[in-house]
């Protein structure tokens, strides 16, 4: 098997990539009392109305294409927000509805989930998106099959790798852009673990790129308006582009047309293909009560 | 740097270094989530990058640099992966007994400690024909049992105690086993997970680097022994890969570093075995003056 290549002599990929949670978050967070917390909403729809303009503006200022991932109850309440991204040749893909998390839906829900979006979008921005996005990142091992029955042609929930693979499933495939943890702004900045500094960010961001530049492999950097688009941290987002623009021969592109290369007949083979199985684990003895 | 020589290494070295690879595997996401990892596809997914992507190119950085390291595995991975086993032992590195499905053995009755070690040494006898002699407890946890089972079964040391910067012997009913303790550990510093919550978040390459490489400059200026602990899940990500390198880089600018596995480290620490200190795996028991609140 040829040793997967990125096209026109290219030495690696970037995808610059957003999930615009908008005002889905505060609910996932905080079921019972989002609805009362006027402060908390505040902050998340910062995300649609004030992080997306500023981004849009630094992409077509620096010609990137991007990808939005966007849950559709966001897409119905930002209609302008999605026709911005389309004006501005951007990418858009699936994220759930109200940000459900594939492991908290049982097969039905999750294909209505899929459906929804995808009549969303046909509606709102004129297409349906090719490429999911699981919120949370917590794709099942049901969920690839349920992908490809409804029409989806890639992923990007998925840490297998440093290049872009195929995930067979449900009798056709989906090529899987992996991302991972580190390259993404919500462990740095959501608050989880604390609040980073930017400068500390943009270490571990660049290294990443820096990594994955020398073994050519693909950066899908993970961002959300709400975080990304505060002032620091846009600031953050153009030291990187400029950090990417430095090196020589980068591609960079939308996961929708790194998928499209990838699914070209001398490309597609060329790529690792895994299954959905998951190895059981093999107990020597039944569990005992976990230690706390 | 004055260098005190405080232990006995070989032929004037002043320091032993191993690096050494913890490679957890998907056996991570069930001690993660033992209910329901067996259906999450995007965790799992980030645990098998370690055995399958990231040791080809853990193996080629050491291969670069002439190193020869220690593999502490679970059988279970070991299982799963048997190529990258059989690449391990090609590249002439150790192979170390890391539990099977990496049971943490604090709780655990001893006979299951027995069955957990014998099926280990199972793994790696049928996979790749050999036996191993060295011993890493999985979350590091070892009982006060845990020393003597060990050398019943013919292992020659541990690590995965602490207590001193240098080699020490641990008195067992079947004679001394060695331990070589571990200077640190990368897990706390990028082992991350939202769901649920655990680990302190992630660090940047460049703290991390610097509190490897200052533990490694302050051992060998006290004639230590430096073994660092790495799990290739997270030490082979492409930004890691390139710390781990700028680690190795810095290490070897120092002279007369014994850079040795650590099995080779413990048949030395055999043959000065009058040199080391012997401790008894007990644990003092609280005296406290009064009841709990």
């Amino acid at each position: 098997m040829a040793q997967f290549q990125w096209p026109n002599g290219r030495r690696a990929a970037v995808a610059f990539t957003f999930d615009v949670d908008g005002e889905t978050v505060p609910y996932v967070m905080d079921r019972e009392r989002a609805g009362e917390r006027l402060s908390f909403m505040t902050r998340h729809q910062y995300g649609p109305n004030v992080g997306l303009p500023r981004i849009l503006e630094l992409f077509d200022l620096y010609e990137i294409p991007g990808t939005f991932f966007m849950p559709a109850f966001v897409a119905e309440r930002h209609p302008d927000g999605v026709e911005a991204i389309v004006r501005g040749g951007h990418a858009i893909g699936h994220h759930g509805y109200m940000h459900e998390s594939p492991m908290a839906m049982d097969a039905d829900y999750e294909e209505e989930v899929l459906e929804k979006g995808i009549e969303v979008f046909s509606r709102i921005a004129g297409r349906r998106p090719i490429g999911y996005r699981s919120p949370a990142w917590e794709l099942g091992a049901r969920s690839p099959a349920l992908l490809v029955k409804h029409g989806f042609a890639y992923d990007s929930s998925l840490m297998g790798d440093d290049v872009p693979y195929r995930v067979e499933a449900g009798g056709g495939d989906l090529i899987e852009m992996p991302v991972h943890w580190i390259s993404g702004d919500f462990p740095q900045f959501g608050g989880l673990f604390g609040i980073q500094s930017p400068d500390v960010a943009f270490e571990i961001y660049s290294q990443e790129f820096d990594g994955l530049y020398e073994t050519g492999g693909i950066w899908v950097m993970t961002m959300h308006p709400f975080l990304t688009g505060r002032p620091s941290r846009t600031d953050l987002l153009e030291r990187l582009i400029q950090h990417v623009r430095e090196r020589s021969r980068v591609w960079i592109a939308s996961l929708d047309e790194i998928h499209a290369y990838c699914r070209e007949a001398a490309v597609l083979p060329t790529l690792k293909t895994v299954t959905t199985d998951i190895p059981a684990p093999r107990w020597l003895r039944p569990p005992a009560e976990p230690r706390t | 740097m004055t260098v005190t020589q405080s232990f006995p290494w070989p032929d004037g070295r002043r320091l032993a270094a191993s690096l050494t690879f913890d490679m957890d595997g998907e056996a991570t996401a069930y001690i993660i989530d033992r209910a329901h990892a067996h259906e999450r596809l995007s965790l799992m997914s980030e645990y098998a990058y370690g055995p399958s992507v990231a040791l080809p190119k853990i193996l080629r950085l050491l291969e670069e640099y002439e190193i020869r390291a220690t593999f502490f595995v679970p059988g279970f991975v070991a299982e799963l992966h048997p190529e990258g086993i059989e690449a391990i032992v090609r590249g002439g590195h150790e192979l170390a007994h890391h539990g099977y499905m990496h049971e943490n053995p604090v709780g655990l009755p001893e006979d299951y400690d027995e069955e957990i070690l014998l099926k280990g040494i199972e793994v790696f006898e049928r996979l790749v024909g050999v036996r191993p002699v060295g011993y890493r407890s999985p979350a590091a946890e070892n009982k006060p049992s845990t020393p003597a089972l060990l050398k019943r079964h013919g292992f020659r040391y541990d690590s995965s105690m602490g207590g001193s910067d240098y080699p020490y012997l641990v008195a067992t009913p079947h004679g001394p086993l060695v331990e070589l303790p571990g200077a640190h550990s990368d897990w706390q510093h990028f082992g991350y997970s939202q769901n649920p919550k655990v680990g302190t978040g992630i660090s940047s390459p460049n703290k991390v680097l610097d509190v490897f490489a200052r533990e490694f400059d302050g051992l060998y200026d006290r004639g230590a022994i430096f073994v660092s602990v790495h799990h290739p899940m997270v030490a082979g990500r492409p930004s890691r890969l390139l710390m781990l390198e700028r680690l190795i880089r810095h290490m070897r600018r120092f002279p007369r570093v014994w850079w040795a596995t650590t099995d080779e480290i413990a048949r030395h620490c055999e043959t000065v075995a009058d040199r080391l200190a012997t401790v008894k795996p007990e644990i003092p028991a609280p005296n406290w003056l009064r009841p709990p609140v």
